[in-house]
């Protein structure tokens, strides 16, 4: 019952303390502008993706008369899916381009990040609750917290009550218990209206679990810097060293370390520069079947091949269009080549983040982010799985292409063979579907599981300080 | 006094375990960042260097091939590949310069928008394609952002003023030397004045030296104008932030609050400020998402591709005399329509793409109007741009690139059309967008 009344009279003196009111105020108030105008923000890029997509597709149908294989040239695009929960967490959604050019014989990057079109600014600091929660919510917690047991020592509080018989466990769990419901109080509005923005903005797929999953992260982060700041401030010998301790300790896991980590992993492992990474996709390229030069070695070869196959001696003797089988098999090709560097590329950007989630021992900041951009489907895994499904559906677009290329450009129709829009309308159309799973990759768990061991190493902690004999 | 107040300052501060961490840390940080910042610089640099020279080589290649022509030591086989028709020099394989914004004196210091934004880019007759070095590089990382002189700067040196100051009187008060203080025949502001002097000097001591070491060893010059601006916004900025201390050390009563007060001027600075900046930036002027750029885009190249033959048409009525109707060789006329189309559409693109522009600009002309409510705001955007930066910098680069086409496309098209091909000795006029 000790615990009770210490927690009851903690948040009694917390809520008549202005300045805590005032903080509180103004936390709840940026998570409700955030959240409001991430919403309207939402709102207008998810209807102007639809539209888009809408309007590629009208394209691809309307291109005009022409063979298959230059349609395949002309291309079409995919858009990047906008998730509701972006709102909340927005990962790294600023920093991946928005549209894939789909087109044979190659695989292309995502261009026009929303960051290369928006003032500067934004990199400074971005008013979600994501950017809230993470930097400005643990400085709050701190601001609360520095004080509640290093004060009761300068005050004399503390060698009053332990001389009524409190312990220092009492003291401080009544403390803790105090702090995480100041915690709950400003946590529950926002909690209440997201989930309300979420459930009006018609959740897809799994959105729901994945938003209480990313609250989940949140908490636990809270919990980290609360239980951190009670230890530090039962530890302190004044409330001023405690306050420039947990500052410190701030400014390493938000600033200093993701900041050093990032810069040292990109040092440790570097991506290849752009031209480079094309120089060797275009060597290796050199080494197979070029759909567009019969008389290249390789598809010299080839041609010999599918020839002796069909007993054959000229390809106008073939029962189908030689051209549209061999764009085919190089196209075939040329994938297993870009899949291949690729693949390369997405493992070094795997390798950093596992330095990432590896550094987020020293930050606990590093660990929630990624966890909270994994529950939300916002981080480059996420970017991942789109840019693969996208890719997927090319090859199987340029696939349907070139075999109605093979099939019906025979005989007397296989010069100036054209299709028409009642052909690309029965094409295959893009749609994009979110993975089901939270997790679709084991580099995800880690941040996830170092999040969950900051949790219980801080509560660890905690209980290690409050099992000390009391000193007076 | 002054040497009394100092010495006693300096014993208590050599006690300070915050203070040996500081006099450690800020150094190795400094030191970090001006190493990474002096690897973005070489690599640069190293890019230009290698663009320049391949292009120098591809040039003078041709060239000795023309030469051979004339000479009659060899023949043109196909002509994609005959080394005096303009088309070859100016947009087929290999052909096109690279224009570059080539790195300001403290480029090493900050490495601004460089993540994101191109600084280079390739032009050719008929593209110009925006291309930056580490466009491969792993989002998370632009999140995060670069590590630099100008993080460390705007960011965490005012945590160390923070530390260093947050209780230079108040401690007095709290450990009870603060009657003895009073009692002194010293006024407590001048008290108060030569210790943040002490602390500023030490501070400012620390930062420029490693700065001015660091630079020197890794042969960042900072022996312009500019350098010296630079010393002078350290000197600003850090004294910036003393003076706020020296206030709370006047008005405020314990260490405690003090650093509560100092820590929340500096979120209010760093963080809300800016945050509450770019929303109303990104509120006022929402920026459309690409996406519809993209479509829009296609929609232009499709109507000014069935607009073919009257563009031909009209072009032929209205100049007559620039287009060869006799003996013009096959690729001549698909060629002639195929820039005509382009022009066209790039014309029409400009004017479309504006609105997806002009949002941007207009955030960004907000945010340079706001930019002086946060000190730090201000001195990052000083330091981007002195350093060739920022984004404002960083955008000229489509203007530039258009710029150089237009050139590029002066002397190469008239040629074309009127079927002139180059010698050997007008390969020195081709243009060159230089550095």
């Amino acid at each position: 019952m000790v615990v009770f009344t210490i927690a009851r009279n903690e948040i009694r003196r917390l809520v008549r303390d202005k300045v805590v009111l005032v903080l509180g105020l103004v936390m709840l108030s940026l998570l409700a502008v955030s959240v409001i105008s991430g919403a309207g923000y939402y709102k207008v890029m998810a209807e102007q993706h639809e539209q888009a997509q809408e309007l590629a597709r009208i394209q691809w149908e309307n291109q005009g008369e022409k063979n298959p294989h230059s349609a395949a040239h002309y291309g079409t695009f995919a858009f990047k899916p906008v998730t509701v929960l972006s709102v909340f967490e927005p990962g790294v959604d600023r920093y991946t381009g928005v549209s894939l050019f789909m087109e044979a014989h190659r695989q292309n990057f995502a261009t026009y990040s929303l960051a290369e079109d928006k003032d500067a600014s934004m990199r400074f600091a971005e008013l979600t609750p994501a950017f809230i929660f993470g930097y400005l919510f643990p400085l709050f917690i701190i601001f609360v917290g520095y004080r509640s047991i290093a004060a009761e020592k300068e005050s004399g509080m503390y060698r009053f009550l332990v001389s009524q018989g409190v312990s220092v466990k009492q003291l401080i769990t009544g403390k803790a218990i105090a702090l995480w419901g100041i915690i709950a109080l400003l946590f529950a509005p926002f909690f209440i209206v997201g989930l309300s923005v979420l459930i009006l903005t018609e959740p897809a797929g799994n959105d729901l679990l994945r938003f209480f999953g990313m609250n989940g992260v949140w908490l636990l982060y809270f919990g980290v810097m609360a239980h951190v700041t009670l230890g530090v401030s039962a530890l302190s010998k004044s409330s001023g060293s405690a306050m420039v301790f947990l500052l410190a300790f701030w400014m390493i896991s938000t600033l200093l370390v993701p900041k050093l980590v990032t810069n040292f992993a990109a040092q440790i492992h570097p991506v290849p520069n752009t031209s480079e990474l094309y120089q060797r996709i275009q060597a290796d390229l050199r080494g197979g079947i070029d759909g567009h030069n019969p008389y290249s070695e390789h598809s010299a070869a080839f041609r010999d091949s599918v020839l002796a196959a069909h007993g054959v001696e000229d390809v106008a003797d073939l029962p189908f269009n030689f051209s549209g089988l061999m764009l085919q098999e190089s196209e075939e090709f040329e994938k297993k080549i870009y899949d291949y560097h690729l693949a390369k590329i997405e493992e070094i950007h795997q390798r950093q983040i596992q330095l990432f989630a590896a550094s987020s021992v020293l930050s606990p900041t590093i660990a929630t982010r990624l966890a909270s951009m994994t529950t939300a489907g916002t981080d480059i895994h996420a970017f991942s799985h789109f840019t693969q499904a996208a890719e997927a559906y090319r090859i199987q677009l340029m696939r349907d292409l070139n075999m109605d290329l093979k099939v019906h450009a025979v005989g007397d129709r296989a010069s100036g063979y054209a299709v028409g829009s009642d052909f690309f309308a029965e094409n295959i159309a893009f749609t994009y579907q979110r993975p089901n799973e939270l997790i679709i990759s084991a580099g995800q768990r880690i941040s996830l599981l170092v999040t969950i061991v900051w949790f219980m190493a801080s509560l660890l902690f905690l209980m290690i300080v409050s099992s000390k004999r009391e000193e007076l | 006094m002054t040497h009394h107040i100092f010495s006693f300052e300096w014993r208590h501060l050599k006690s300070s375990g915050l203070f040996r961490i500081t006099l450690l840390l800020l150094p190795l940080l400094i030191g970090y960042s001006l190493y990474l910042g002096n690897e973005r610089v070489k690599q640069q640099e190293d890019t230009i260097i290698s663009l320049r020279a391949a292009e120098a080589s591809f040039y003078e290649e041709k060239r000795q091939e023309l030469v051979a022509i004339e000479q009659g030591e060899k023949e043109v086989k196909r002509w994609f590949q005959d080394p005096a028709n303009p088309l070859v020099l100016s947009r087929f394989q290999g052909a096109g310069k690279h224009v570059f914004l080539k790195p300001k004196p403290l480029a090493a210091l900050s490495g601004g928008q460089l993540d994101i934004l191109p600084n280079y880019g390739r032009v050719t007759l008929t593209t110009t394609e925006p291309l930056r070095d580490n466009a491969l590089e792993n989002p998370f990382m632009q999140m995060v952002g670069i590590f630099d002189f100008a993080f460390v700067l705007v960011w965490l040196i005012p945590l160390f003023v923070i530390v260093l100051g947050y209780n230079m009187l108040s401690a007095e008060r709290e450990l009870g030397t603060w009657a003895l203080l009073r009692s002194q025949p010293v006024s407590i502001n001048r008290i108060l004045a030569y210790k943040m002097l002490f602390r500023l000097l030490i501070l400012c001591g620390l930062v420029i030296l490693s700065l001015l070491l660091w630079s020197l060893l890794f042969g960042i010059s900072l022996l312009h104008a500019d350098g010296l601006a630079l010393i002078g916004v350290i000197l600003l900025y850090i004294g910036f932030w003393f003076a706020l201390c020296a206030l709370f050390n006047l008005f405020m009563t314990s260490s405690a609050v003090n650093a509560v007060g100092l820590a929340g001027f500096w979120v209010l600075f760093l963080l809300l400020i800016p945050s509450l900046i770019s929303m109303l930036a990104t509120s006022l002027h929402p920026v459309p998402s690409r996406a519809l750029w993209i479509t829009e885009q296609r929609s232009i190249e499709q109507a000014v591709d069935q607009e073919n033959d009257a563009l031909f048409d009209e072009w032929i009525t209205d100049h007559p005399e620039e287009f060869v109707n006799e003996n013009a060789p096959d690729f001549y006329e698909v060629w002639f329509r195929l820039l005509l189309v382009n022009e066209a559409v790039e014309n029409r693109l400009a004017e479309a793409e504006q609105k997806f522009k002009e949002p941007g600009e207009r955030q960004t002309e907000l945010v340079s109007r706001l930019r002086p409510l946060s000190p730090p705001m201000w001195v990052q955007s000083w330091l981007e741009r002195r350093a060739g930066t920022d984004a404002q910098r960083l955008r000229t680069l489509d203007h530039e690139m258009k710029a150089f086409q237009q050139e590029w496309y002066d002397f190469f098209v008239p040629r074309f059309r009127r079927l002139e091909f180059l010698t050997s000795d007008e390969y020195d006029l081709i243009p060159d967008p230089g550095l």
